[in-house]
Formats: structure tokens, C-alpha cells, sequence
């Protein structure tokens, strides 16, 4: 029944696809989040932050597919700087470098890139089909949600990137706290009333996420990577397509491995707030558990490359993270955070309302995808030298070029000077927000998220005739608020449990 | 190689977050209940997790000094006066704001640039040069600009009196 449903949406999500206008727009990203992930240091969230503020006028589901095939091909891109230089491009191709890089000494650079990338192309088209029957699934839940379940989402949401950011969890919650009075400023919705905007029409809009974020990403980034002169030195070339070719071909030699690293990507994805880090070193270890010759492990064995990127490419893009991004509005990871950014930037409520609404835009999304991962390989395959040329961009180059996306981006939004100047004011406090652990990607989800909490806040209020027991007496409401409980309480929890047994055997 | 005493910068950016905080909810006190809720249930976990944070910078401080071996008291002590940089971040933000307040833009962020580096940097001929030059020359270039119709000058604008 499910799958009847899927096959028939996804035909009609590719009939949305089959424009050469946005075919061609899907190659641009593509090509894009290729050579950004591929770029140490920059990854998915960079590239995402680059291509938003230009989406405003194309299609929402064009603009999706646009997204998703981005953060996907940074995870094709990432690779390379992985195994030619033993650089992962992005946490999660950190796995794939111990072998990887070990092949590339063994002068074998060009298969370890080719299993790479069909494992990363395998990986990926798993994760989407499991979203693809997975999330209508869920649809039927729909009804169960609330105003005070949509707050409780909104604050699960902030709190679990909150939790598992770099630096301690206070951290995480006041970057996040910060963002959502932040998220506040600006005229009131309830009240029609201005809230710290000093009188000025500058303000009483509030201030826009999209410059904040090109500044805490974007200007952040350039900031932190301007202070390292880090220089690469590539050991092999690649040499054969042949090479390539083979590589390719023996990630169908491993189907075991193929169904268990994507399934550990998918699953790890679909807990939000893991990421996909988590997922490939995972899937590493279960591929060395479950190999007949382990001893080979870190000195250029296959499937230690090929795991990590079934499970790296099973949880991002249109795998596992993205299963409760659509259907819960709780980013499975930072990287979806910004998706999440994107989709409120269109106009579209992401959680349960989004998969009955806009189900034949979901579609196309995931068929949008697929063209962009395949588009993905094609260039892993054809153009890996230029790929690896660019990762050894000087930062001379990449900086000027960087910064002048942001700030277009940050301008064209409403052709105002001020979005720039807070652009920058964000790009400074993301600085030293980065230096210190806090969490950037807190406060900007806080941004998107605290108008959501605001308002289902008062609805929920509201209909419990302004008493604050409806958050505790509705079933799920009731669940979701123990879920959050359990969330801040689980790592200190975990902490003593792990100190008494220590003590205890020590 | 670990951090070295304490994390001065990171007290600032804690008193950045404090000030907006502050300042936030002054502004929104005339506000009907129901605008202003949300804002005040979030205010007391913003004050304990800056608190956490600004007890967390000190700990930090003293594990390090401890892991570097030897003199960890005398290093504490010796760092433990950086807090007033929190407060004193504080302060002069609301300084700043009172000047604008009162007496506009330019001088008020003149007034504070002073505090600034009163606080931060030695009080000299050249902190205080820039502290009113670099207001004037704001000052000089976007009302400039405005007259001249640009759109620069509507940046800065409303901020002046």
C-alpha cells in the first residue's frame, strides 16, 4: 500500500523534476557542494549558507531539491580531500580517511575514490528510499499534535542541538536561549506590539536569520580559516578512469556490508542530533567486527572505505536525519538545521503539517535528489583532478570569494545595507561564539524555531484558559515534555552511572 | 598545549549575552502579559546557564593552571580578578545604550569606546583620539551621505539623534 503510494508520488515528484531549467540548477548545486565539501574546513553548512539567500525566487520544491542535493554532494565531495590527503572534508569522511589515505600510499588513489563514491551513491539511494516509505508512515500521527506539542517540538528541537554541540550543554542552552530573545525582537505577533527595536522600521521586521546566518557561518568560517596556512601536499595522482572504474565495481562485491553500514547510517540519522561523524565511525567498527581478516583494517582495506560512506550517505541528504526534520520539525543533525533554515526561509512550516500539505513537494524533493546524487557521481568519476586542484585552494583565493557571497546574499535579500551590517555584527559574535564551544547552529535554529515556540505558546495557553497545566495533561504533550527531561538529564545521568561503576572497579 | 588562566575574551562574550538579555527585558516590561511570557520563563535558565558558564571559565582556568603543574593557586588568584571583565562588559554596554539614550549615537559609542579602553587598553593620547575620532568620522560620513541622498546614510540613520 505504502510503496503503491510512494511509486506513484515519486512519479509525479519526477514529472516536477524533467525542467532543464532545473535540471540545470541541480547540476549548479551539485557542482557546488562538491567543491565545497571537498575544501577542508567548509562542508555542508557553508555551501547551504551560500546557495539560501538565492532561492527566494525559484519554485519551494526546485529550492528543496536545490538543498538537499548540496548538503548531499558535499558528502560525495568530501571524500576526496580525505583519501588524497588524508583532509576529511567534513566529520563525516574522517572514517573513510584511515583506509582511504592508506590506499592512496599504496598507489592505488583512484579505486579507493571510485569505491568511495559508489558506496557514497549506494549509500545515499538506500537512505532515500527507507525516507521515501518511511515518512507518509507517519503521517497518520499527524493529528495528535497540538500548540503545545508544536512548542514542545520547537524547544526539543533548540535543546538537542544544544545538547550535543561542541562545548557543555550550558553552553549550548544559552547560545540557543540567546537566539530564541533574539528570534524576538521585532513586532510582537500576539500583541501587534515592538519588542527592543528602539523605535526604528529597521527592527520592527525583527532581525532576518538568513543575514545571522551567512555571518555566523559564512563570515565565521572565512574568520577562523584566514588564521591557518595549512598547505597540501597530494603523495599519488590519479591517473586511470579504469582505476576509477574498478573501484566502482566492487562495492557490489560487499552487499552485507552495503545493507548493514547503510541501515547504522539511517538509524543513526533518524536520532537527532547524532550526525553523520557518529554513523560512519560506527558502521567502521561494525565492518571490522564483522571482516574475516581485521589485521587489515587501517592499512588500505576496501571495506573499511566503503562502510563508513554506505552509512555517511545513508544519514545525510535524504536519509535517516531527514526523517525527523520533515516529520517532527527536530533536525536529525547541524547539517539539517540549516535545511530547517531553508525550508522557513521559503515559507514552509517543516514537522507533521508538511507531509499531508505538501506531500507532492516532498516528492519532488526526493526526486530532485536522486538526479542530483546521480549528477554527483558522474562528477566524482569525471572530474576528480579539478576536485582535488580546488582543495588546495589558497585561502588568498577562497576567502575574497566566500565573503562576497555572503554579503551579495546578504544584501539581495531585501537590497538593505542593514542586513549586511548584521551580517557582520554576527559574523564577529559567531567568532568568538566558535572559539569559546558555543554553538552557532544553536542560536540560529533558536532564531527559526522561537517564533514557533512564541506563538504555540500563546495558543496553547489559550485553550487551556491561560493556565500553563495543558503542556502537562495532553498525552503527548506529557511524553514529549519526559522526552525532554530525559534529553538534559541523560548526559549527567550517564556521567554518575559511569563514575559509580568506575569507582566501583577501580 | 591547554588554556592559559582564564579565558578573558569568553567573560566579555558573556557579558555581551548578559547586557542583551538585561536590556531585552527592560524593553519589553510595559508589554501585556502575554508578549512578554515566554521571555521572562527563558530569563532565569539564561541566568543560570551564564552563570554556569562564567563558573565553568574559572574551572577551566584552574584545571589548566593545575595540569601545567605548580603554582595553581597563585595563577587562579592571579586571573581570578578577570571577572570584573563580565561586569564590566555590562556596565558599559548599558553605558553606552544610557548615552544614546541621552545624548545620541556618536558620542554615546564615542563614551563607550573610551570606557573600552580605559578598561582593556592604556588610557593614552591615542585611545582617546580614536575613541571621538572614529564617532566623528561616522559621524562625518554617513550624515554626509544622507545629504547627499546616498543610501549609505540611511544605515546609520536612525541611530542618530
Amino acid at each position: 500500500m505504502f510503496i503503491v503510494e510512494a511509486l506513484k508520488g515519486m512519479g509525479v515528484g519526477f514529472g516536477y523534476m524533467m525542467d532543464p531549467v532545473t535540471i540545470l540548477l541541480i547540476m549548479g548545486s551539485v557542482v557546488l557542494g562538491s567543491f565545497v565539501g571537498a575544501v577542508p574546513g567548509l562542508g555542508s553548512k557553508i555551501a547551504l549558507t551560500m546557495i539560501i539567500p538565492f532561492t527566494g525566487h525559484l519554485a519551494p520544491y526546485v529550492a528543496l531539491a536545490l538543498y538537499l542535493s548540496v548538503s548531499e554532494a558535499s558528502s560525495f565531495g568530501d571524500t576526496i580531500p580525505a583519501v588524497l590527503f588524508k583532509v576529511p572534508g567534513t566529520e563525516g569522511s574522517a572514517a573513510t580517511a584511515i583506509d582511504g589515505y592508506a590506499m592512496t600510499q599504496n598507489g592505488r588513489p583512484g579505486f579507493a575514490l571510485g569505491a568511495a563514491s559508489m558506496a557514497s551513491l549506494l549509500g545515499g539511494m538506500i537512505g532515500i528510499c527507507v525516507s521515501i516509505l518511511f515518512i507518509p508512515f507517519l503521517a497518520d500521527y499527524v493529528l495528535l499534535f497540538g500548540p503545545p506539542e508544536f512548542f514542545w517540538m520547537a524547544i526539543i528541537g533548540i535543546s538537542i542541538i544544544a545538547v550535543v554541540s561542541h562545548g557543555t550543554m550550558a553552553k549550548g542552552i544559552l547560545s540557543g536561549l540567546i537566539g530564541i530573545l533574539i528570534s524576538f525582537i521585532g513586532t510582537d505577533v500576539i500583541t501587534g506590539k515592538e519588542r527592543f527595536t528602539f523605535g526604528t522600521m529597521y527592527l520592527s521586521d525583527g532581525i532576518n536569520f538568513i543575514p545571522a546566518m551567512l555571518g555566523l557561518f559564512a563570515v565565521t568560517e572565512m574568520l577562523k580559516i584566514s588564521r591557518k596556512t595549512t598547505k597540501l601536499e597530494m603523495i599519488a595522482t590519479v591517473n586511470s578512469r579504469r582505476e576509477i572504474w574498478e573501484g566502482c565495481m566492487v562495492c557490489f562485491k560487499y552487499p552485507v556490508n552495503m545493507i548493514r553500514s547503510s541501515l547504522i547510517g539511517i538509524i543513526v540519522g533518524a536520532i537527532p542530533g547524532t550526525g553523520k561523524s557518529v554513523a560512519s565511525f560506527l558502521s567502521y567498527l561494525f565492518a571490522v567486527r564483522g571482516s574475516k581478516h581485521p589485521e587489515t583494517f587501517g592499512k588500505g582495506e576496501i571495506e573499511g572505505i566503503i562502510a563508513p560512506e554506505f552509512a555517511n550517505n545513508a544519514c545525510s541528504g535524504g536519509g535517516g536525519a531527514l526523517i525527523p526534520t520533515l516529520t517532527l520539525g527536530i533536525p536529525g543533525s547541524s547539517g539539517m538545521a540549516l535545511i530547517l533554515v531553508g525550508m522557513t526561509f521559503l515559507g514552509i512550516r517543516s514537522g507533521p503539517a508538511f507531509i499531508i500539505q505538501h506531500a507532492d513537494m516532498m516528492y519532488a524533493m526526493f526526486a530532485g535528489l536522486i538526479i542530483g546524487m546521480i549528477f554527483a557521481f558522474g562528477l566524482n568519476f569525471f572530474c576528480i583532478k579539478p576536485i582535488a586542484k580546488a582543495v588546495q585552494v589558497s585561502n588568498e583565493t577562497l576567502i575574497p570569494v566566500v565573503f562576497v557571497f555572503a554579503f551579495l546574499g546578504s544584501f539581495a535579500l531585501r537590497n538593505s545595507l542593514f542586513d549586511m551590517l548584521i551580517t557582520v555584527i554576527f559574523g564577529i559574535l559567531g567568532y568568538y561564539m566558535d572559539k569559546y564551544d558555543y554553538s552557532p547552529v544553536c542560536m540560529v535554529l533558536a532564531m527559526i524555531l522561537g517564533p514557533l515556540a512564541g506563538e504555540s505558546f500563546f495558543q496553547a495557553w489559550m485553550i487551556g484558559n491561560r493556565s500553563l497545566t495543558v503542556f502537562f495533561t495532553r498525552p503527548v504533550s506529557l511524553g514529549l515534555f519526559l522526552f525532554l527531561i530525559v534529553i538534559m538529564a541523560g548526559p549527567y545521568v550517564y556521567q554518575k552511572i559511569k563514575g559509580h561503576y568506575s569507582r566501583l572497579t577501580v | 598545549m591547554g588554556k592559559r588562566g582564564v579565558e578573558k575574551g569568553e567573560l566579555v562574550l558573556l557579558g555581551v549575552f548578559a547586557l542583551f538579555v538585561i536590556m531585552f527585558l527592560w524593553d519589553i516590561r510595559t508589554l501585556p502579559v502575554e508578549g512578554k511570557m515566554l521571555s521572562y520563563l527563558a530569563a532565569p535558565f539564561i541566568l543560570v546557564a551564564t552563570l554556569l558558564c562564567v563558573r565553568g571559565v574559572f574551572a577551566a582556568a584552574k584545571r589548566n593552571a593545575a595540569e601545567n603543574g605548580g603554582g595553581a593557586e597563585a595563577d587562579v588568584k592571579e586571573h581570578g580578578s578577570a571577572a570584573w571583565r563580565f561586569y564590566l562588559t555590562i556596565g558599559a554596554g548599558l553605558f553606552m545604550f544610557g548615552g544614546i539614550y541621552l545624548i545620541g549615537f556618536y558620542l554615546g559609542s564615542g563614551l563607550m569606546m573610551l570606557v573600552w579602553f580605559a578598561a582593556f587598553r592604556k588610557l593614552n593620547a591615542g585611545s582617546i583620539a580614536l575613541s571621538i575620532g572614529l564617532p566623528l568620522l561616522l559621524y562625518l560620513t554617513f550624515e554626509k551621505l544622507l545629504e547627499m541622498g546616498l543610501p549609505a546614510g540611511q544605515l546609520f540613520g536612525w541611530l542618530g539623534i
